[in-house]
């Protein structure tokens, strides 16, 4: 904890006690329920960003249910655990009426845990359909995970905009063409879209119970899976939380290798994500380089890894295997030839003006909608909140490398496209700076196991922003609860927010334009 | 830029596709293709109890001995065999030319005599 951090504890209105914890960037305190909501009010009035929200089934330790509010202080690298006791009642004050960015959080705890935020503004459920039964929380410890449920057949509810000439659009949850699954319902006027209600979750896999049980090591295997174009970050997040947790660092080279591997990540999604815009927009010539470009990045991945995406690479405690000299060698040799040819797409892009003017304007999104819902990555920066946790919370080895936060003020498709441009082309030189001054030696330390019911938090800038995972142990240092918060489900409250007052034609390009994914919601 | 410059220019430019199957594809670099190599094998099951798609099985044999066999067509390439295995039995190659006919030829399978089965 450092002073800023103290200083901030002395000055909060409400008690906060202090408990301990294994990483020098987390303070976790502890609060009555009756007090979150002005703590996190507190926090939020400091320069505090809600980062994630756990809820946790503590029966079989002979305790209650609890929460933990996890506020991310970019000022000054420091996150804020607050953890509340809930008592037999397992209810507590919403937060979501003062901190908007808790509202999917705290349904989701209602769904899984059976936690209640009373008087929270939206009690729909969020990640159990209507079709699972009342009072089935799967995340509660007596609840076997394995076991189905049975099928309940009540409506699911959605909102309604009534008034002359108003219909709905249903679109999905089953869509043309290989993309997961999601149901739109938007209420129109004409082609003018007036509301749009987007309902996910619909292949939520348990992933989070799957690895309760589990050590570290194999539970890696499945969180890595959570998504796979954002493997690294997710393995890098709970690598680094497993590691926090036992307070054990990893070697240098270990680290610098991490950093290559998230910049490469990001790197072929940009490219990729700036090709699928070309799409929906109808520039096919764009979209066909934006594909060559992108499958040269997967290629090399796959030289470096042996895999496409990158996937089996990183470890606890560092990386599985190093990479070999010369695959870095050549590397270095095909980056510099892909980035000349990413110049040469972005300057063909950017030269066609009916293209240019086709992102102008759809999708607009402002810092003052982005802050208080907790936007973060490619979609925050796009809007001019300059969140990038390379630089407020540096990991692997951003603290040496300095990137550039690259900030675009219209927040709309065309901003979102730039961002990535400006952030590929960073990425490239730091993919230089890492192959240049690449440390030697071993690329995975000993990590030893983390004391009786530990807890720590892990993070990693992912393409769409900081992917944070929240890991517990239990007294055998095995996996306790994870709660893993993606980037995407941070975000998705947004595309909502940025689609009305659009035309219907205009939301595929919106879409794109934040490229979000399904599989981070339904881990 | 004039016209006929215009037409010439993806002339200039280098190909993006690679002549596989005429020339080898040497951009394939995988190492997770696993290569069981039966003479190494102590029979510790590691590789059974790890592999998550259930590509793996040990059967005893009528008698006496054992079958091993990989299934490539439920295999996921995710090398967690090869990582795992005490006695370095399963390799990781970069054989990608896994295409078969019929799925059962996608199974590759060793028989052991004589050992037993357990």
């Amino acid at each position: 904890m450092n002073a800023q951090t103290r200083v901030l504890l002395e000055e909060s209105p409400v008690t906060l006690l202090r408990e301990p914890t294994a990483a020098a960037n987390e303070t976790l305190v502890a609060c009555a329920p009756a007090d979150l909501v002005s703590a996190g009010a507190y926090c939020v009035s400091r320069g505090g960003k809600l980062t994630t929200m756990v809820g946790l089934d503590l029966e079989p330790l002979g305790r209650n249910l609890a929460v933990e509010f996890v506020f991310s202080i970019p000022a000054f690298d420091e996150f804020v655990r607050i953890r509340a006791d809930l008592g037999s009642a397992g209810a507590y004050p919403a937060l979501t009426p003062t901190v908007p960015a808790a509202q999917w959080y705290e349904r989701e705890a209602k769904d899984l845990l059976g936690i209640d935020p009373v008087g929270h503004p939206d009690p729909r459920r969020l990640v159990l359909h209507e079709s699972f039964p009342h009072g089935y929380h799967p995340l509660r410890k007596h609840v076997d995970g394995i076991a189905q449920p049975p099928i309940d057949t009540r409506r699911f509810d959605h909102f309604e905009v009534h008034g002359e000439g108003v219909y709905e659009l249903p679109v999905g949850p089953i869509h043309a063409g290989i993309i997961e699954p999601g149901h739109f319902r938007f209420s129109n006027i004409g082609d003018v879209i007036l509301f749009l209600d987007a309902r996910l979750f619909y292949t939520h896999r348990g992933i989070e119970k799957i690895v309760e049980g589990l050590s570290p090591e194999e539970a890696l295997f499945t969180v890595e899976r959570t998504c796979a174009a954002c493997t690294v970050s997710h393995g890098v997040a709970f690598a680094s939380a497993v590691e926090r947790a036992a307070g054990a660092s990893i070697p240098p080279r270990a680290s610098w290798l991490r950093t290559l591997l998230l910049e490469l990540e990001r790197l072929y999604n940009h490219v990729g994500d700036i090709g699928n815009i070309c799409a929906g927009a109808g520039l096919h010539a764009g979209t066909s380089r934006g594909a060559i470009v992108k499958e040269r990045l997967q290629r090399l991945n796959e030289a470096l890894t042996g895999h496409r995406f990158l996937m089996g690479a990183v470890d606890v405690g560092g990386l599985r295997r190093d990479i070999d000299a010369g695959a870095l060698r050549e590397g270095a040799h095909e980056l510099n030839e892909i980035q000349e040819e990413f110049t040469s797409y972005v300057r063909m892009l950017l030269a066609t003006d009916s293209f240019v003017h086709r992102l102008q304007g759809p999708g607009r999104l402002d810092a003052a909608t982005v802050h208080p819902f907790g936007g973060t990555g490619v979609t925050a920066r796009a809007s001019g909140v300059a969140t990038d946790y390379r630089i407020d919370h540096p990991h692997a080895a951003y603290a040496m490398l300095a990137p550039r936060r690259v900030v675009e003020t219209t927040g709309d498709v065309f901003a979102r496209t730039m961002v990535r441009v400006r952030e590929a082309e960073e990425s490239f030189r730091l993919l230089s700076a890492i192959l240049d001054g690449l440390p030697s030696g071993p690329v995975r330390g000993e990590v030893p196991s983390p004391p009786p019911l530990a807890s720590a938090l892990g993070y990693a800038e992912s393409p769409r922003g900081a992917n944070v995972h929240w890991v517990m142990f239990d007294e055998e240092g095995r996996i306790y609860r994870l709660r893993i918060r993606s980037a995407s489900y941070a975000n998705w409250p947004l595309v909502a927010r940025a689609v009305p007052g659009n035309v219907v034609p205009d939301f595929p390009l919106i879409n794109k334009s934040f490229e979000l994914c399904y599989a981070c919601c339904d881990r | 830029m004039g016209f006929i410059d215009l037409l010439l220019k993806p002339l200039a430019r280098p190909r993006s596709t690679v002549g596989y199957p005429k020339k080898p594809a040497d951009s394939v670099s995988t190492t997770r293709v696993p290569r069981f190599q039966p003479d190494l094998c102590t029979n510790d099951r590691s590789c059974l109890a790890i592999c998550p798609a259930d590509a793996i099985s040990i059967d005893p044999l009528p008698g006496r001995g054992r079958r091993w066999a990989l299934d490539y067509g439920k295999c996921i390439f995710c090398a967690e065999c090869i990582r795992i295995c005490p006695s370095l039995a399963i390799r990781g190659t970069g054989a990608f030319e896994l295409a078969a006919a019929v799925r059962a030829a996608l199974v590759s399978e060793h028989h052991f005599e004589g050992k037993g089965s357990d």
